[in-house]
């Protein structure tokens, strides 16, 4: 984070899919920046549009997908330059993982093979044996520590475990060296214990490699676990952005604050669980104000059909017009 | 694959064989017997004792049925009542036609249907598709008995272009190949387009563009491979039709191949070389599923064939 130059920013990003929710977009003006080395977590719950928002990033919607705004990764924008730039930057700039590690694999291929295929178009290792392919592929299994990674080599995902699938699948997207990894909820379907291996896995990297990574996420804990920035998404737009400890210990926007309150505790015993009263809209009935405003307890007239201007404290900011008093939660 | 795999495989084989050999065996023996194509209608009573005397045709039909199969153990076909040469020679001299006719066809169907199933695939819902699938639509809604007159009537008696049989020049093929391909190319390329489909959405070939292939790329290496999968399983079945395919052809075109000599041999009740041509269309019926078998655990590690046995 001593690197004041963003490696990817996206500005003012709109994101919608043809033929789907009467032509209303799904990401409505998302603004933020990624920094070499640090892991930017980016909270939400389903349908909040984290994820379309990283698929927007790497130019992966599908044919039906369309895009306003600017997507610059080192200065590129990745939105509006030609199918083979794109191309040329995944994989070997930025890469991605997915929340279902064992479907994003080719069931019909040995991990070696997937694995190979991306060293093979490495420009520093064009040419090279077989043999040199076969031991960068090892020593790629090795550092995202699969056991045995000559035997398991040769093996299909499905003889590999739920964990071991996403670890390969991390070695396959480390194995064209890029800049920015982007993980899709990588632990979502996985066990707790095997979740905090695979995020002390991606810490590891991300400080070894001096890698930037998108940590997409809708559990607050992976968040505090793994992460320096978080940037907390609902309804298609940025609620809050900050630091870690600044959105998880001290929330200024309700909704946040309505998240970190729903999640259970052990230190005290409590009869009910807090819920945030009503459901996540969908994109079609998304209002012109804030998304949350039917939901949140400090809603004022003006909620409704004004969206509030960015507020900016430090090194923070949210978009709220009534925020909630700084307080530990 | 190990051995008691393989055995078990050869003994399922035998049974198919046996079962459909002895079907072929009861079913022509009770729908007529081969004295009147033979002596014709006039012939002296005498003369039709004779003739049954001498193919065994008096003895009660367990009896014939036995001889017949210990005949077949000792590599004995029969001889062929109408030709009076052996049914194996008579069966083996007219394969060459059938398998060249066979060969030509399998290899244009599998190109033309896979190919434009592809091309379908990647152009999923726009003109090039629909025009593709119209076609095909059109294509197998004709039966091949049908396409293989049309096609004699518009390229031998109108346009004279063609000739409508024989087999002396390449020009004879022409037409006994669309009638066997036309039908079975639609059918495989709809199959091979939806086969297509199914994997194209599949996460993995996200996956594969988020390691910075091409489309082009990541089709070639994630998706033809995995959708050849189940083009390959109906290969199999496919077998059936192909020589069903070649019987109709043969018939219509006047092809001198074992389509042809089957039909010719049903109709007189030479039932040595109906037995012989339906053993062989078993055998290699088998075979082929038998070699499909091992390419589709060659190309699904998840189906070794040890365990798709069980």
């Amino acid at each position: 984070m001593n690197n004041d130059k963003p490696l990817l920013e996206l500005r003012n990003l709109i994101v919608g899919f043809n033929g789907a929710h009467k032509g209303k977009p799904v990401v409505r003006g998302v603004s933020l920046e990624v920094y070499p080395g640090e892991i930017l977590g980016l909270v939400g719950e389903s349908g909040s549009g984290k994820s379309v928002t990283c698929y927007s990033a790497v130019r992966l919607l599908g044919e039906r997908g369309w895009t306003e705004g600017e997507v610059l990764f080192d200065g590129k924008d990745t939105l509006s330059c030609p199918e083979q730039d794109i191309v040329s930057i995944r994989g070997s700039q930025m890469a991605m993982i997915f929340q279902d590690a064992q479907s994003s694999l080719n069931p019909v291929q040995t991990i070696g093979r997937q694995l190979v295929e991306v060293l093979m178009m490495r420009e520093d290792l064009r040419g090279s044996s077989s043999e040199t392919f076969r031991k960068e592929a090892v020593d790629l299994l090795n550092e995202v520590g699969i056991p045995d990674p000559e035997r398991r080599i040769g093996e299909f995902p499905h003889q590999l475990s739920g964990g071991q699938n996403q670890r390969v699948m991390i070695a396959i997207m480390l194995a064209g060296n890029p800049r920015l990894l982007i993980a899709d909820e990588p632990t979502t379907a996985l066990d707790v214990t095997i979740q905090a291996q695979i995020l002390r896995l991606l810490k590891k990297l991300c400080r070894e490699r001096q890698m930037a990574i998108i940590l997409v996420t809708h559990d607050l804990g992976v968040i505090a676990e793994s992460c320096d920035r978080t940037v907390v998404m609902y309804g298609g737009r940025i609620m809050e952005s900050g630091s870690v400890e600044d959105i998880l210990v001290h929330p200024r926007h309700p909704y946040t604050f309505g998240l970190l309150s729903s999640k259970p505790r052990i230190d005290i015993k409590v009869e009910k669980l807090n819920t945030i009263e009503g459901v996540v809209p969908s994109p079609e009935n998304l209002p012109e104000g804030c998304p949350f405003f039917d939901r949140c307890l400090n809603v004022t007239d003006k909620c409704r059909d004004n969206y509030p201007p960015k507020v900016i404290e430090g090194k923070r900011h949210y978009f709220c017009f009534n925020p909630v008093e700084e307080r530990s939660v | 694959m190990n051995s008691a795999y393989i055995i078990r495989k050869i003994f399922r084989a035998f049974l198919t064989i046996w079962i459909v050999t002895s079907f072929v065996f009861l079913i022509l023996r009770l729908s007529g017997d081969p004295t009147v194509s033979v002596l014709g209608l006039e012939a002296s009573p005498e003369a039709v004792e004779a003739f049954h005397a001498k193919w065994g045709l008096d003895d009660p039909i367990h009896v014939q049925y036995l001889r017949f199969f210990a005949n077949v153990f000792q590599g004995d076909m029969g001889v062929s009542i109408l030709e009076g040469r052996s049914a194996l020679t008579a069966v083996l001299s007219r394969l060459p036609a059938t398998v060249s006719l066979m060969v030509i066809s399998t290899i244009l169907t599998f190109s033309v249907g896979i190919f434009f199933g592809v091309m379908a695939s990647l152009y999923h819902n726009t003109h090039k598709d629909q025009i593709i699938m119209t076609v095909a639509a059109s294509g197998f809604s004709i039966p091949t008995f049908v396409l293989g007159v049309v096609l004699v009537l518009i390229f031998s008696v109108n346009l004279g272009w063609l000739p409508s049989t024989g087999s002396a020049t390449w020009k004879h093929y022409i037409m006994p190949v669309l009638t066997m391909t036309i039908v079975d190319a639609a059918v495989f390329a709809r199959f091979t387009r939806s086969a297509m489909l199914e994997v194209l959405y599949q996460p993995y070939m996200k996956t594969a563009l988020a390691k910075g292939m091409s489309w082009g790329q990541a089709v070639r290496r994630h998706a033809i491979p995995n959708a050849a999968i189940p083009v390959v399983t109906i290969m199999g079945f496919w077998i059936g039709a192909l020589i069903a395919g070649a019987v109709i052809a043969e018939s219509i075109f006047a092809w001198p191949g074992v389509g042809r000599l089957l039909v010719y041999s049903v109709k007189h009740r030479d039932y040595n070389v109906v037995q012989v041509i339906v053993m062989l269309i078993s055998v290699s019926m088998v075979i082929t599923n038998l070699i499909i078998d091992i390419i589709y655990g060659k190309l699904d590690p998840r189906v070794s064939i040890d365990r798709g046995a069980e």
